[in-house]
């Protein structure tokens, strides 16, 4: 089965440049595409739309924030050529007075890059080193562990936080289900990290790993099951998804430690 | 052409770059082409004005832009050889259905 439309947006993502788009105006962009979306009224039956310069204008005026009470028309001309020269909007010739907003253009994972493109390039490179992390882990943890990691990469590189932690909050538990603790520990996660430190596999000293130890096993399980409806920062997100991998590596060295035994 | 699978564009769209390229020939022929009731080959879609500065706003410069123009062209020509005799209503319902396919835009 094909599908062809996500291969479309994907195509967009790597051609359309966010970057000639000001950083201070890319949620009015945002909020001027999901209106054009919202509209009911296009062009194809995918959503490919035709708005009149007029009707455009009106729409990002709509999207200034409230407190910026004077808008200079010219304020808006510019960030219409902006929109034009990331690929967002097209200007055929003979359209003089409409844009053209391909169907890709108005979807979620681009309307979603273009809010992530407001925050810095660093986490887009944390996840491409996050990425590197996980190639490292292939062989040395199950096959799914691997392959649930790569998804929440993708997931959050997408802008999709919720669907990231959820499975990223899925690897770091089945992970801490799987260290040992002495039984009858009341603190779960304390006793594990103990054991952990036991191990060698965390060290002593590592104040600041032990902590985010902590963190993500209670952060995990309240967003996996304990708490319906929670939807993370994308601080919280990003950090989460580092931890899965954290404990992904502690896994390797645990399982690894465990068949030497054996 | 016409199956209901679209196999011979799904093997178009292999790369990022031929992806691009087919799209845009996609929007050329459903929106600058919408009314046009026949295309007549050889002309070469690719040739027209108006598709070379569609296109190059999004791949000048770019890596591939050979192979993006190559599944372009061989899109476009699939579309009008096979439908050179329907009418455009015809032709731009096939393409929206190539645009969607499996798709439904969140509202």
């Amino acid at each position: 089965m094909q599908i062809f439309f996500a291969k479309f947006v994907k195509a967009f993502r790597r051609y359309i440049d966010v970057a000639k788009i000001p950083e201070d105006l890319r949620e009015v962009v945002r909020g001027a595409l999901l209106s054009i979306r919202k509209r009911g009224s296009t062009l194809t039956s995918c959503g490919t739309a035709e708005v009149s310069v007029d009707e455009l204008k009106s729409v990002i005026k709509n999207h200034y924030p409230p407190k910026q009470k004077v808008i200079l028309p010219q304020e808006i001309n510019r960030l219409i050529s902006c929109l034009e020269n990331s690929g967002l909007a097209i200007k055929f010739e003979n359209f003089i007075l409409s844009y053209i907003f391909p169907a890709p253009c108005l979807s979620d994972e681009i309307l979603n890059s273009i809010a992530k493109s407001h925050q810095s390039a660093e986490p887009i490179d944390r996840l491409n080193s996050l990425r590197m992390e996980v190639k490292k882990l292939e062989n040395k943890v199950e096959r799914g562990v691997v392959d649930d990691l790569r998804e929440a990469i993708n997931e959050i590189e997408f802008g999709h936080l919720l669907a990231g932690s959820l499975i990223a909050s899925r690897v770091i538990c089945y992970i801490f289900d799987k260290i040992p603790c002495k039984e009858g520990s009341k603190e779960k996660a304390e006793a594990k990290l103990n054991e952990l430190i036991e191990r060698g596999i965390i060290e002593k000293d590592r104040k600041d790993e032990q902590k985010d130890f902590i963190w993500a096993s209670k952060k995990a399980r309240d967003i996996f099951s304990h708490v319906a409806g929670l939807s993370p920062e994308p601080e919280e997100a990003h950090r989460l998804l580092s931890s899965a991998v954290t404990f992904a590596k502690y896994y390797a060295v645990l399982t690894k430690n465990s068949s030497e035994k054996v | 052409m016409e199956d209901q699978n679209y196999q011979w564009v799904e093997r178009l769209l292999d790369t990022d770059s031929k992806t691009m390229g087919v799209y845009l020939a996609l929007l050329y022929l459903r929106v600058w082409k919408r009314k046009t009731p026949r295309i007549f080959l050889p002309t070469e879609i690719t040739e027209e004005k108006e598709f070379k500065r569609l296109f190059a706003s999004y791949l000048a410069g770019k890596e591939n832009v050979g192979e993006a123009l190559d599944a372009a062209r061989n899109f476009a020509n699939s579309v009008i050889s096979s439908l050179s005799s329907f009418i455009y209503d015809r032709r731009n319902q096939i393409l929206e259905e190539i645009e969607c396919r499996f798709f439904l835009l969140n509202s």
